[in-house]
């Protein structure tokens, strides 16, 4: 099955990007290479990838005359897929109010909040989360002069 | 002889010494540190060298950037995240490898760090002038060959199923194309985004791709309390032996490749890295090992990568060509301090020379020093639960995306990629596939479009020359090799469940 998605995003990518390209020439002048010219090859590239994968996943098919023999099923459902998406659902917060709140806060936030989603008590996460945030504070913007995201009312307190 | 004695005096000063040991301490930092580049730290040395001698200063650009790529291994080792894009390269076999002996794989690294940096600084005192009147041969063919066959390593690496490698490929270029087009300044795949007009940035790429979807993968796991378990007693070089004992030849081949390909202006110590690990892959006789913790292929690619960057000083003092960012900036500094790099150099102050390549031997041996204490201080980090490590490395890898252009788009960028290498990884796409074509993308289409113009659009001038066609048959063999294998592999699956 894994093969089947493969070819199909191969082919996927390939006509999208052929899609994407229409408003390029693909020839200028004297027939010479125009912008478009290397990305179509790497679309036709992509549809023949796609294609040959799609062929091999129906071979394969064919000779054992059972889809579910032919290939490893995929696995992307797992028991612990929760913590994963939590995972993901933070830090895309953490990043979107990154310019509203400011980096340090933000980061501060993000690492009290997943330490003690993931299991750490609640006073050991405070302690990692200030002193993680004191040491990016100190590398980052103080020596490495690095311009951190601002909270949206300005440095009142704090960059 | 005088000369040779004038230079270690001018070597051995104080200052010098204690200029060297501060810039290897910087270079740990900042190579350790992923979305910090040996390139950036460079160039933050540069305004510090110029209130030194011109030994002082060039010796601080030299051992920094040794130890920063040495340096871009360590997380790449303990947290799968390459410290610098030299690092790429052995990203997956390091991290296996240090699941199972962390201190030790680093202790390796460090070791055939310094063998790769020495042998390339040898190469780089005895046959500059050589190396360097070939790699002037070069032009856009040869350079688009040899992109081609750094290529081939992505199928290499994929050699269990190479047309996912192929796509890993496509997928890399695709997102290498998106930008101004290098050769017509043409604007492509942007969406009106001013952010993408320089194209995707590689650190955030890279750290998206290799650390997200490991992040996702021990935070869905919450039955281990560390991510790797550290064992008290093990010891850094513990595995060098065994190195010694089987793989002499490895890093000796790996360290030529990489000083060869650093000596071409614009092709660094990453590409250097992939080409060594995808021809150690090859000729190894464990080949199914790469990818899953190889030894062999963590060799080969540390090796190669310090020693391009002594590679990549060949070009510079012989013809004044900058063979790399490193090295451009080096450029800056030199003339900074009134010196013209280029044939003259060897004649008018052969004593500098001979000293700056004392410096290069010094550099690497104190590399050893100071790498093994990081290693130390740096292994630690092992011993942090994996539900407070997780979220803290996250911080790193928001920062570090950020810093590159201190823009939050790449942080978003970063984000994206690393949620689609985690599903690519998951469909058994390559994730090192895809790096390597963004580092390579535009180099290829570049040099493949000028050739195609200035040929008039006749294909035949991709053979007409003779290190081109050399470059050919080496780069399509390598190409067209794991495909057959492949093939062979289905047929004979195929006769044998014919046969039962």
């Amino acid at each position: 099955m894994r093969d089947f998605i493969v070819g199909i995003v191969g082919l996927f990518i390939g006509f999208l990007f052929i899609l994407l390209s229409l408003d390029m020439p693909i020839l200028i002048a004297r027939g010479y290479p125009g912008p478009s010219f290397f990305p179509i090859i790497l679309s036709i590239t992509a549809i023949a990838d796609g294609s040959l994968m799609l062929i091999k996943y129906f071979r394969k098919r064919v000779v054992s005359g059972s889809i579910i023999s032919t290939n490893k099923t995929v696995t992307l459902r797992n028991p612990y897929l929760k913590n994963a998406v939590i995972f993901l659902i933070i830090i895309t917060t953490y990043i979107t109010s990154m310019p509203y709140l400011g980096f340090l806060l933000t980061s501060f936030i993000f690492l009290y909040i997943a330490q003690v989603i993931y299991g750490v008590s609640p006073i050991k996460a405070l302690g990692i989360a200030s002193g993680t945030t004191l040491f990016v504070y100190v590398l980052f913007i103080i020596v490495l002069k690095v311009v951190v995201p601002e909270p949206i009312l300005g440095p009142i307190v704090y960059r | 002889m005088v000369d040779l004695l004038t230079a270690l005096q001018m070597v051995l000063q104080p200052h010098v010494l204690l200029s060297i040991l501060l810039a290897e301490l910087f270079g740990v930092f900042v190579g350790a540190m992923p979305g910090l580049t040996a390139t950036m730290a460079t160039a933050l040395l540069v305004p510090f060298t110029y209130f030194m001698d011109p030994v002082a200063g060039i010796a601080m650009i030299i051992s920094m950037s040794a130890v920063a790529i040495f340096a871009g291994d360590i997380p790449a080792v303990l947290l799968r995240i390459p410290g610098t894009p030299a690092s790429a390269a052995l990203t997956i076999d390091a991290y296996q490898l240090g699941r199972k002996r962390p201190v030790s794989t680093l202790g390796v690294d460090l070791f055939c760090s310094m063998l790769g940096g020495l042998t390339g600084s040898l190469i780089l005192i005895f046959m500059a002038p050589t190396l360097a009147e070939f790699a002037a041969n070069f032009s856009s063919v040869e350079y688009f060959w040899l992109t081609m066959w750094g290529l081939s390593m992505a199928i290499v690496i994929s050699a269990e199923d190479p047309l996912k490698g192929v796509l890993g490929v496509i997928i890399g270029f695709m997102m290498a194309c998106i930008g101004i087009d290098p050769v017509y300044g043409y604007v492509r795949y942007t969406f009106g985004r001013l952010e993408l007009l320089s194209g995707i940035s590689f650190i955030p790429a890279m750290i998206g791709l290799f650390a997200i979807p490991e992040l996702l993968k021990q935070i869905s796991n919450p039955k281990e309390r560390y991510v790797i378990k550290l064992s008290m007693t093990e010891r850094v070089f513990e595995l060098v032996k065994e190195v010694l004992r089987k793989f002499k030849s490895v890093v000796l081949r790996s360290a030529l490749i990489g000083t060869f390909i650093g000596a071409l202006p614009g092709a660094g110590a990453d590409i250097a890295a992939w080409v060594s690990y995808g021809v150690a892959k090859r000729t190894s006789k464990s080949p199914n090992e790469y990818g899953k913790g190889s030894l062999e292929g963590v060799v080969a690619a540390t090796s190669a990568n310090n020693a391009a960057l002594s590679g990549a000083w060949i070009p510079l003092l012989v013809f004044g060509i900058p063979g790399d960012s490193i090295t451009a900036i080096a450029l800056g500094a030199l003339m900074a301090h009134g010196l013209r790099p280029g044939p003259m150099l060897f004649q008018r102050q052969g004593t500098l020379v001979i000293a700056l390549f004392i410096v290069f031997i010094l550099a690497n041996i104190l590399m050893l020093l100071i790498g093994y204490l990081s290693i130390r201080l740096s292994s630690n980090i092992l011993k942090v639960p994996r539900n407070t490590l997780v979220p803290i490395i996250a911080v790193f890898c928001v920062i570090g995306a950020y810093a590159v252009n201190n823009s939050l788009f790449d942080v978003w960028i970063m984000l994206t990629l690393g949620v689609t290498g985690y599903f690519m990884e998951r469909l058994g796409i390559p994730i090192p596939s895809v790096v390597l074509a963004i580092i390579l993308g535009p180099m290829v289409e570049f040099n493949f479009m000028t050739t195609l113009i200035k040929s008039d659009m006749n294909p035949a001038i991709f053979i007409s020359r003779p290190i081109a066609a050399g470059l050919a048959v080496l780069a399509i063999f390598t190409w067209v090799l794991p495909f057959l294998r492949s093939r062979r592999r289905y047929v004979e699956g195929d006769t044998g469940k014919l046969g039962t």
